[in-house]
């Protein structure tokens, strides 16, 4: 907990801090002559406060009882599987302009499916069939969402 | 009386039902469905209304946007993602009960609720609406800004144990706000050159679609070959007598609250939901259950933001104001219909706008009663396994937030909302401030600022109004309210 | 709330009054049903389109008043192709929309409803590499002027001269949709004219301005007659010029900003448009079919109904303007200092 909450006060830290340097480079008040505050100013406000919560965080944690101080696991069996679902999303979504929805989507569910559930093929593929195609034909005829505007297959 | 009758003789007659039954319907299915919101259900719908009458045309309109509001509870509670903005409060606790396997009272609640607040906002329509009209034009932009700033509190409501996280959070999504076009100055702020994706402004939608439905996917997988404990039990669908209670405690009055800001043009039923989950907290008989699962928690936000479904029509059918985006179609609708919404639509068609408040009535009552008909079929989606369902959810969401839009980088956005959302919830983060963050913050900046440029640099304007004074009272109270309240106890002990 | 600007922006549109030119029938049939007939005349250019199904891209919400306008046209012109879908594309103030359909195949299966932001946007710099000669433009179909509108019961305006007076004296804040949207840089393009300076009051959409104006919050709006038609209908607020060409039908004791003395012709305007690089033919063909359908009657009621003006324009005269506009859009912007980067 210590850590991570130590991490998550690093990021936020830097996104304040560059925040702050790359709006107070923004137009003043002054340049516009009306009296209102320029673009650069809420931003700098907000990332004061974020500022501010970041150091009251890193203080608490400092302060953080033992007993408070629980494990973050990273790194188990079960979050080496979150980190590569989401890589297959990562790359899902790269392919899914060329490919098109269909076929990209029915590989994504056959991909998972088959891995979660490790059913026959054959079943994988008739579910992954179903739930592509429910969702396709729900957004594209009667929600009138263009899901086929895109990939090499377009229906 | 013969009012009545002529309504029901001319414009409610048995095709009106069924119209509205259609769009009740099809608005708690559009509701359910992370990246459909009210707005976009009833946008979709509106080119089926050309061809009807009017009464026919808006009272299926009326009915997607209650059942919409409404449908959105469904998937917050069943699946951790909020079907509408509306609903990212009541996912809160309405999952945390659907993990403890009471998916039934969860939705029973939800249903009630939203039911009560729909009432209270069509009796507040029917009865007071050329007063509360005036109500509206009283909010300008200091007004405005007040109203935002005290949004923003509930953040410290939402948070949890680490009030200092759920800030973070939150000032997180009013920076993400930030990105785009500065509507005052149309400065171009933090965002790449000539890359129109970042200049419109990052939208929203998929941002809660990644940060509730997506990370709660990813946290799926984790366990996902594990045998699933807790399964569904379907018992209590009505509403138990003690859950009753604090309904009844509730609802009514965040259904109220709703109202108001409903009347108020540009806040819509995701502020309702919010500021009806703050006051829930803040009258509940165990504060202590909120974020682990409370009634309470559920029927403050339902209340709320069905309670803005009447508040919204009000300055619409007596100003031609559009109280919120979905209102704003709706004149869109009756002005093809060669009807112009306004304080003319009272005195000339009288019958229709008498149709249109029993025909809200109505619809709520479809509402609550496809509702409860439906619970059981709805939680099925609990049955379907885990395996399955997990990846079923990647896809819904990948198409949810493409829909919005009918764009790609907002599929991105969503799936890096969902990878951060995830590492957040490791770090014990809430992420529903950031939501919070992302629809009241650019609300509020606008209107400081555009507060300023009319009074030249006064800031005296934001302590010119009753209204104003009113909402600084409210974040006072919201900020220092416990203790105030504890200084009080204090005292009277001694 | 940028959904909220977008919509109230739009709706500003499809509030309009002023009666639609052409003799159109009273009667009060439904939109969608007519003007299915067209398919029968044989097409007169050198390609025939019934065998394309064609998209068109509207760069704003649905439910709003230009989505409205290409839904009715589309509607009118659905006989002459195999079919006819209507696609929103919104995003960054309409760029995102126009941006597409310029980059879109040129067969004149996607057409583009182009509106007066193509200018705008161009001349505010946050155009993000959108230019008006990526676009072949088909015509122009409907237009709308922008109207100075103050509260009814506001004794220091009468005319519009009095509010010139007044503004070079005291300061008035004048609402408009939206910080260099086309009813800012109307407002703005009038005072130039005038010689004059009003305080610019940016909203999300019309709705926002005339809410306020209505409150007693600002001094007066220039946004279009449509948007405001109901108010003044029911006393509550008054124009005092429009800055069209001609008086409006629907308010003919309104004066012309041109009558008053000054010469402002401002206002909004949407069209239909195809890549640059699409064939002259399928052009030519796309403009038979689509004038015919703007023509039906059945368009002509869809557009009474939703309170819009038809204002067709062929497409080189309507490329033309365009140019025009872009200048003088520039110029204004830069008078304003809004020029983006």
């Amino acid at each position: 907990m210590k850590k991570g909450n130590l991490v998550l006060a690093a990021v936020c830290a830097v996104l304040g801090v560059g925040i702050i340097a790359v709006a107070s480079g923004y137009p003043k008040a002054a340049d516009y002559g009306t009296g209102v505050p320029g673009p650069g100013l809420w931003p700098i406000v907000i990332s004061i406060v974020l500022l501010a919560c970041t150091a009251i965080l890193i203080y608490r944690t400092l302060k953080m009882s033992p007993e408070k101080n629980t494990k973050i696991e990273l790194w188990t069996t079960g979050t080496r599987r979150v980190y590569l679902t989401m890589g297959i999303l990562f790359v899902y979504l790269l392919v899914l302009p060329f490919l098109g929805f269909i076929i990209a989507t029915f590989v994504l569910e056959l991909i998972f499916i088959q891995w979660f559930a490790k059913k026959n093929p054959i079943i994988t593929a008739i579910i992954s069939a179903a739930i592509t195609m429910v969702v396709y034909c729900a957004f594209r005829f009667v929600l009138n969402v263009p899901v086929h505007t895109f990939g090499i297959f377009t229906i | 009386m013969s009012l009545l009758a002529e309504i029901f003789t001319t414009s409610l007659t048995p095709m009106v039902f069924l119209y509205m039954a259609i769009g009740v319907l099809s608005g708690i299915c559009i509701g359910a469905l992370p990246g459909l919101t009210a707005t976009m259900g009833v946008a979709l719908l509106l080119p089926m209304t050309f061809g009807m009458d009017a009464a026919q045309g808006i009272l299926m309109l009326l009915g997607i946007y209650c059942g919409a509001i409404y449908g959105g509870s469904i998937s917050a509670v069943l699946l951790h993602t909020p079907g509408t903005p509306a609903s990212a409060a009541t996912a809160i606790d309405g999952y945390a009960l659907s993990q403890k396997g009471e998916a039934g009272r969860a939705l029973g609640t939800a249903t009630l609720s939203s039911y009560i607040g729909g009432l209270v906002s069509v009796a507040c329509l029917w009865l007071i609406s050329p007063l509360l009209a005036k109500l509206a034009l009283k909010f300008s932009s200091a007004e405005f800004f007040l109203l935002a700033v005290f949004g923003l509190c509930i953040i410290g409501n939402i948070s949890g144990e680490d009030v200092e996280k759920g800030l973070i959070c939150g000032s997180i999504g009013v920076l993400v706000a930030c990105v785009g076009i500065d509507s005052v100055t149309s400065y171009i702020r933090f965002s790449p050159e000539g890359n129109y994706n970042f200049m419109g402004g990052i939208n929203y939608i998929p941002i809660m679609i990644g940060l509730f439905a997506m990370s709660q996917a990813f946290e799926n997988i984790e366990s996902i070959f594990e045998e699933e404990e807790v399964q569904a039990k379907l018992t209590n669908i009505l509403p138990r007598k003690e859950d009753l209670k604090k309904i009844i405690r509730i609802a009514p009055l965040t259904g109220l609250i709703g109202t108001f800001i409903g009347i108020i043009p540009g806040a819509g039923a995701d502020i309702g939901s919010f500021v009806g989950y703050n006051v829930a907290r803040s009258i509940a008989k165990e504060p202590e259950l909120f974020g682990k699962g409370s009634v309470e928690a559920i029927s403050g936000p339902e209340g709320g933001n069905n309670g803005v479904t009447g508040g919204a029509m009000i300055p619409m059918l007596t100003l031609g104001v559009p109280g919120d985006a979905v209102t704003a179609i709706m004149i869109g609708a009756l002005t093809i219909q060669g009807l112009t919404p306004g304080p003319m639509l009272f005195s000339t068609n009288k019958v229709l706008v008498y149709t249109i408040f029993l025909g809200m009535f109505i619809a709520n009552t479809l509402m609550c009663l496809f509702g409860f008909a439906g619970i059981r079929l709805f939680t099925k989606v609990l049955s379907v396994p885990k395996v399955i369902l997990t990846p079923a959810i990647f896809v819904l969401c990948v198409i949810g937030s493409y829909a919005m839009k009918n764009s790609l980088f907002d599929v991105w956005v969503m799936l890096i909302a969902g990878v951060v959302g995830y590492f957040l919830a490791k770090v014990k983060v809430p992420t529903s401030p950031a939501i919070l963050g992302l629809i009241l913050g650019p609300m509020a900046e606008k209107n400081f600022r555009t507060a300023l440029l009319k009074s030249g640099g006064d800031p005296s304007v934001f302590f010119g109004s009753v209204i104003a004074w009113f909402f600084i009272f409210l974040i006072v109270i919201s900020l220092f309210g416990g203790k105030i309240k504890a200084l009080l106890f204090k005292k009277k002990a001694i | 709330m940028k959904k909220i600007t977008a919509l109230a922006l739009a709706l500003a549109m499809a509030l309009s009054l002023t009666a639609c030119g052409g003799g159109n029938a009273p009667a009060k049939s439904t939109p969608a049903a007519g003007s299915n007939n067209a398919s029968g005349s044989a097409p007169a250019g050198s390609v025939d389109l019934s065998n394309l199904s064609v998209t068109c891209v509207v760069p704003y919400d649905a439910g709003g008043g230009t989505d409205a306008v290409m839904r009715g046209l589309a509607d009118a012109a659905k006989g002459s192709f195999k079919n006819i879908t209507v696609e929103n594309r919104s995003g960054a103030g309409g760029a995102t929309g126009m941006l597409y359909g310029a980059q879109a195949k040129n067969d004149g299966s996607i057409v583009t409803m182009i509106t007066v932001e193509l200018a705008t946007l161009e001349a505010m710099g946050n155009n993000a590499g959108l230019t008006y000669t990526q676009f072949k433009p088909i015509m122009m179909v409907n237009s709308a002027a922008s109207a100075i509108t103050v509260k009814a019961d506001d004794d220091r305006f009468d005319t519009l001269e009095d509010f010139i007076e007044y503004s070079k004296t005291n300061k008035v804040q004048v609402g408009n949709s939206g910080i260099g949207a086309i009813w800012h840089l109307a407002a703005a393009g009038l005072a130039k004219t005038a010689g004059t300076e009003f305080n610019h009051v940016g909203y999300d959409g019309a709705a926002g301005a005339i809410t306020d104006l209505l409150g007693g919050h600002i001094d007066a709006v220039a946004v279009s007659y449509a948007e405001v038609n109901s108010f003044v209908q029911s006393g509550e607020l008054k124009v005092l010029a429009v800055m069209a060409n001609d008086r409006l039908e629907a308010i003919p004791d309104v004066p012309t900003c041109k009558e008053c003395g000054y010469d402002a012709v401002l206002g909004t305007w949407r069209g239909l448009g195809v890549p640059a690089n699409t064939p002259d033919e399928v052009v030519d063909e796309l403009y038979r079919i689509f004038s015919e359908a703007a023509e039906s009657d059945a368009f002509k009621e869809f557009m009474a109904n939703t309170n819009n003006v038809i204002d067709i324009m062929d497409g080189p005269s309507f490329n033309t303007m365009i140019g025009q506009q872009l200048e003088l859009y520039t110029g204004l912007v830069e008078d304003l200092g809004l020029k983006i980067g």
